[in-house]
């Protein structure tokens, strides 16, 4: 049993992991051509939508800010997360007078936000729109990303703040400027003190997986669906697992 | 080129990213691969450090140069940034100089924010219940004053040892446990998105 | 003087105009009208040999006779009858056979009595032919043709010699209904018929009487009425003609000496409509020039085919400036005022600094900080300092650095933010100060980019503090900022000297002791972890801590507060992962307090005060947010 156990455990990594890509991949071929995926209603995505369409009427720009977390670390998911939804929002507002603006507190994550918003533009052939300084390094210290991007806040006219990405407790520095400046505020972070903070200061906070269905929820592609369906089955086979190993070691059978 | 670019920069990021997740689980296989990239990521990383000063210059530099509003504050940061530059280049990252310009400017400017937000968070918590008035959030408050209350002994009235005894198991059990399964769903989150990009389903890097 | 009457559109026109005004037709020309037939020429009957040709002429008469008897009112007609009657001679109304003799009259050369003038006949072919048919002039006693020349030649006739006869047109016409009126002497006819013959549209050729000839209107043609001298068979259709009445001596002005034609109706019918009638001018072209050589010599309005009216000439220069009435700018004006206020971007109204959020904030702040600043400056110390057995890992952490040997390589990752200093430093700078007192080889890293000088920063304070020790503390070595996050941590894990080749001071301290024996992470003796982000304690932990817990190296952690329940429970975990653990104020005053270093600045009797009031005003605040609005709720529903 100990032998068994030991050999799960040296290649369990590499089983959860081929079962995620399995997941992925199967649903992701299948669901070509069928319906869109039925999400259960997420208020900040509804009102991250219409505010979008009304910062694109208003003549306002969005805040797309990023956070400071780096891709070579467990926080680049998120920092991924904040990527896909920029791209959604530079192409909703590509046609807005003002284009969004980003920031962030990581040096990569800001080349990949130029070049996200790059992208972006050139496939909707505006690429006249681009301005590398949309995209700005803010900080390289968590506070003093938060004190560099009030500023963006309170200068740049901003009617919608989308703070999407790994952030600390300075993410109250953030929301309080968006309050101050009577914009709304859509919050995410993968930080359990930082989501605390999310849900006292934000209008619209992302707790916990909320923040990677961002992508199923703006139509940014069938990949994205996917991994929440596959995210979905694994959550439950996670917590059997958990419950199998409570009553195991419950019953002495784990060590 | 514009079509041979993306597709050349998919197959390098999937190619590295199988060989270093594939490091993890096999290092015997591909952990010299592994130990490589990983050098080489590292090195990226700090040349982006650059890049993202830079990119902090330039930005503030347009700033100045379009007349807007604010531009003072530019003004001050190019010149702090310039002059912190020269004088840890001159006296070094561990001279008296450097040290003095951080523990005189850095420190007070941070610990003063800080000082700000735990301000704002105390105002935030006093008008949450107003401004979201539901049964969470009058539970999230009651968890909120029962841990201040245990974290230190009133003044006046000293510490009050049911209350510990409460706020301890509070954070240990219930609080952790809901936090425990944030991570996890986190973590969940974050396998999937590290392997969208594995399968070239998702290309943050523009492509 | 009395305008001449247009023949091709009837209109009246002055008579010294050559030309209409209104159509310029020729006035003075024959035109449609044959000139009227003088009375010497004039055959009373015409021959009756049908030459070939005269057939043709003579068609048209017997219609033009009945378009006349038409166009002259029965009123009229009666009229003269009743004057006819009662004058001496009265015309006699012919009967069938007198009529077929009449006709024959006019097919011979009517006698004429040689008191009663000739009417000329303007037609020498029909003379030609009377005088080949051996009929003699005819005699005319009433009716006269004359030529216009003639008109204006002949003497005013003769009151009481004048007839009725038939007009000329009849003659033209080739009717063969004339009427012949008897040599005897024609009734006189009053003046007013004579009027109202002469102001019909259709007007007789010649003068019907031997009355005023009018020189310059057209003549109208009167047929002679005399008796068929000689009764010559004639055509059948000819017979069955109605009598004639002998048509009213036209009443000519003096001044016309042509007569107007007169038209059939299905000529009639296709007169154009007076909208595109051309008798009605487009434009007036009485002001326009009169061609005067060339083909249209005489017209108006017209281009001149005489070369020298069409000369090249430079086109005439046209101003480009739009002419716009005062009206139009005013309005263009104010169509631009309009635009200028949608351009202009309407300045947002600025917002009000006081408000009573901004009021409440302050309110918080002073109320918050004052008392804590107080506490601090007088060095309060009524709370009671926490107490290490009561905080969990102050008692492991103490223990783990006492089993360090002396001058034993401890690797020390400042990984937490300069912001966090005032509540990291009192624990940081005790840990730091008993490893000096140790005299353990400090190896200093960060995966901070502001670690390292915080790193130098508090090891310079620590060897200041410590006692019995001159100068600064040496016994270590700062590797400087780690950079790659979790993969940076991997390598320095793995291989330490690759990532960190040389210190801040680019020396290469892996050459000497007792660096020179680390190979990986797991060769220090202890590792100390000092984060306040419980990300990164556990990026430590579960990179580092395998490794760590293959070699048996303590992993030590002195974080903040905020991280301490998620690394709680490393700690307590069997086998534990993280050996030692500091969290917070509170653990940093325990761990003072444990190795004799109990700081006594008021920072605890802050920190109380603080957490106090933070608690009042969330109370209160919330109380009274929820009362507020409840009070808002039921206001709104009175």
């Amino acid at each position: 049993m100990d032998q068994v156990l030991s050999s799960i455990t040296n290649y369990l990594g590499v089983l959860f992991i081929l079962l995620c890509l399995g997941l992925i991949l199967f649903y992701l071929l299948s669901d070509r051509g069928r319906a869109k995926l039925n999400l259960r209603s997420i208020q900040a995505f509804i009102h991250f939508r219409r505010e979008v369409d009304l910062a694109v009427e208003a003549g306002k720009r969005l805040h797309i800010s990023l956070g400071r977390g780096s891709i070579n670390d467990l926080q680049g998911g998120s920092a991924f997360i904040g990527l896909t939804i920029l791209d959604r929002c530079a192409r909703a507002a590509s046609n807005s007078d003002k284009p969004p603006v980003t920031t962030s507190g990581e040096g990569v994550i800001t080349v990949l936000s130029q070049d996200t918003l790059r992208s972006t533009y050139r496939s909707l052939a505006a690429e006249e729109r681009y301005d590398p300084t949309n995209a700005r390094m803010t900080g390289l210290t968590p506070l003093a990303y938060a004190a560099g991007t009030m500023p963006a806040i309170h200068d740049e006219q901003i009617s919608t703040n989308i703070f999407v990405g790994h952030f600390g407790t300075e993410i109250a520095l953030l929301t309080e400027a968006g309050e101050r400046n009577q914009s709304l505020t859509v919050a995410g972070s993968d930080s359990i003190p930082a989501q605390a903070v999310i849900y006292a200061t934000s209008d619209e906070p992302l707790l916990g997986e909320e923040l990677y269905a961002a992508g199923a929820y703006l139509g940014a592609g069938g990949a994205h669906s996917a991994s929440l369906r596959m995210q979905d089955i694994l959550r439950w086979v996670l917590v059997v697992a958990i419950m199998v190993g409570s009553i195991l070691k419950l019953l002495g059978i784990l060590s | 080129m514009k079509k041979i670019l993306p597709i050349t920069n998919a197959i390098i990021a999937v190619i590295s990213g199988i060989f270093v997740l594939l490091g993890y689980f096999f290092p015997g296989v591909f952990g010299g691969i592994q130990s490589t990239l990983i050098g080489w990521a590292i090195i990226l990383a700090a040349f982006a450090l650059l890049l993202g000063i830079f990119n902090l210059a330039m930005v503030h530099w347009k700033k100045i140069a379009s007349s807007k509003s604010g531009n003072i504050n530019s003004m001050v940061l190019l010149i702090s940034l310039v002059v912190t530059i020269l004088i840890v280049s001159i006296n070094g990252p561990a001279g008296s100089w450097s040290l003095w310009v951080f523990n005189s400017f850095q420190v007070p400017v941070e610990v003063s924010l800080l000082a700000v937000l735990a301000v704002i968070l105390v105002y935030a918590g006093a008008r949450l219940l107003a401004h979201r008035p539901k049964w969470n959030t009058i539970l999230f408050l009651v968890t909120v004053l029962v841990v201040l209350l245990g974290s230190a002994p009133l003044f006046f009235i000293g510490e009050i040892t049911p209350l510990s005894i409460v706020r301890g198991w509070l954070t240990q059990v219930p609080a952790i446990a809901g936090a425990r399964g944030l991570l996890i769903g986190v973590a969940l989150g974050t396998v999937a998105t590290g392997l969208r990009i594995l399968i070239g389903a998702d290309r943050p890097y523009g492509g | 003087m009395t305008d001449v009457i247009c023949p091709l559109c009837g209109k009246p026109n002055p008579p010294d105009l050559d030309e209409c005004m209104y159509c310029q037709a020729p006035l003075k020309t024959g035109g449609f009208i044959a000139p009227p037939e003088s009375e010497s020429e004039l055959s009373s009957s015409p021959s009756t040999s049908n030459k070939p040709g005269e057939a043709e002429q003579k068609a048209p008469e017997p219609s033009a006779s009945s378009d006349l008897e038409q166009s002259i009112p029965d009123w009229l007609k009666q009229t003269e009858a009743d004057f006819l009657d009662l004058s001496e001679v009265k015309p006699e109304e012919p009967s069938p056979a007198e009529l077929s003799g009449q006709f024959d009259s006019l097919l011979s050369p009517p006698s004429t009595p040689p008191s009663s003038k000739e009417n000329a006949i303007d037609d020498d072919w029909l003379a030609s032919l009377l005088d080949e048919a051996g009929v003699g002039k005819p005699e005319p006693p009433s009716l006269q043709e004359q030529a216009p020349e003639e008109a204006l030649k002949e003497p005013e006739p003769e009151p009481g010699s004048e007839m009725y006869e038939e007009g000329a047109n009849l003659a033209v016409e080739g009717s063969t209904e004339e009427e012949q009126l008897s040599p005897t002497q024609p009734a006189e006819k009053p003046d007013w018929l004579k009027n109202l013959e002469a102001s019909s549209t259709i007007k007789l050729e010649g003068d019907l009487f031997s009355g005023e000839p009018e020189p310059i209107e057209p003549a109208v043609n009167e047929i002679p009425e005399e008796k068929a001298q000689d009764q010559t068979p004639l055509p059948d259709w000819i017979a069955k003609t109605g009598s004639i009445e002998p048509p009213p001596s036209p009443q000519e002005p003096a001044e016309s000496p042509i007569a107007p034609a007169e038209l059939p109706n299905w000529l009639e019918a296709l007169r154009p409509t007076e909208t595109v009638s051309p008798s009605a001018p487009v434009e007036d072209l009485s002001g326009a020039d009169i061609v005067t050589a060339g083909p249209l010599v005489g017209l108006r309005g017209v281009i001149s085919a005489h070369p020298s009216a069409i000369r090249p000439q430079k086109p005439p220069t046209y101003s480009i400036k739009l002419r716009v009435t005062d009206e139009q700018q005013a309005r263009v004006e104010m169509m631009k005022e309009l635009l200028a206020n949608e351009e202009k971007p309407t300045p947002l109204a600025s917002r009000p600094i006081i408000t009573s959020r901004n009021i409440f904030r302050l309110i918080v702040a002073v109320v918050l900080l004052l008392p804590m600043v107080w506490m601090i400056i007088s060095g309060s110390q009524q709370a009671s300092t926490p107490q290490p057995g009561n905080i969990p890992g102050v008692v492991d952490f103490t223990q783990q650095i006492q089993k360090l040997p002396s001058g034993a390589p401890v690797l020390m990752a400042f990984d937490y933010e300069a912001g966090f200093s005032g509540e990291l430093n009192i624990a940081v700078t005790n840990v730091l100060i008993q490893l000096m007192n140790k005299s353990a080889y400090l190896t200093l890293v960060a995966t901070t980019p502001t670690g390292p000088a915080l790193a130098e920063s508090l090891i310079k304070n620590a060897s200041s503090s410590l006692v019995g020790t001159s100068g600064a503390y040496s016994n270590y070595a700062d590797l400087g900022y780690v950079p790659g996050g979790t993969m940076g941590l991997l390598g320095l894990a793995k291989s330490p000297r690759s990532i960190l080749p040389y210190s801040l001071e680019s020396d290469n301290v892996w050459e000497g002791a007792p660096l020179n024996a680390i190979a990986s992470i797991k060769d220090f003796s202890a590792v100390i972890v000092l984060t306040n982000d419980p990300d990164t304690a556990r990026i430590w932990i579960e990179q580092a801590g395998p490794l760590l817990q293959e070699a048996g190296t303590p992993l030590l952690m002195v974080t903040s507060s905020q991280a301490e329940p998620l690394i709680r429970p490393y700690f307590e975990a069997k086998p534990a992962q993280v050996q030692g653990l500091i969290a917070g104020l509170a653990g940093g005053l325990a761990y003072g307090r444990t190795v004799g270093n109990l700081q006594q600045n008021g920072i605890w009797d802050a920190f109380s005060v603080g957490v106090t009031v933070s608690f009042l005003i969330i109370l209160i605040g919330s109380i009274a947010g929820v009362v507020s609005k409840m009070l808002a709720a039921s206001k709104k529903e009175n």
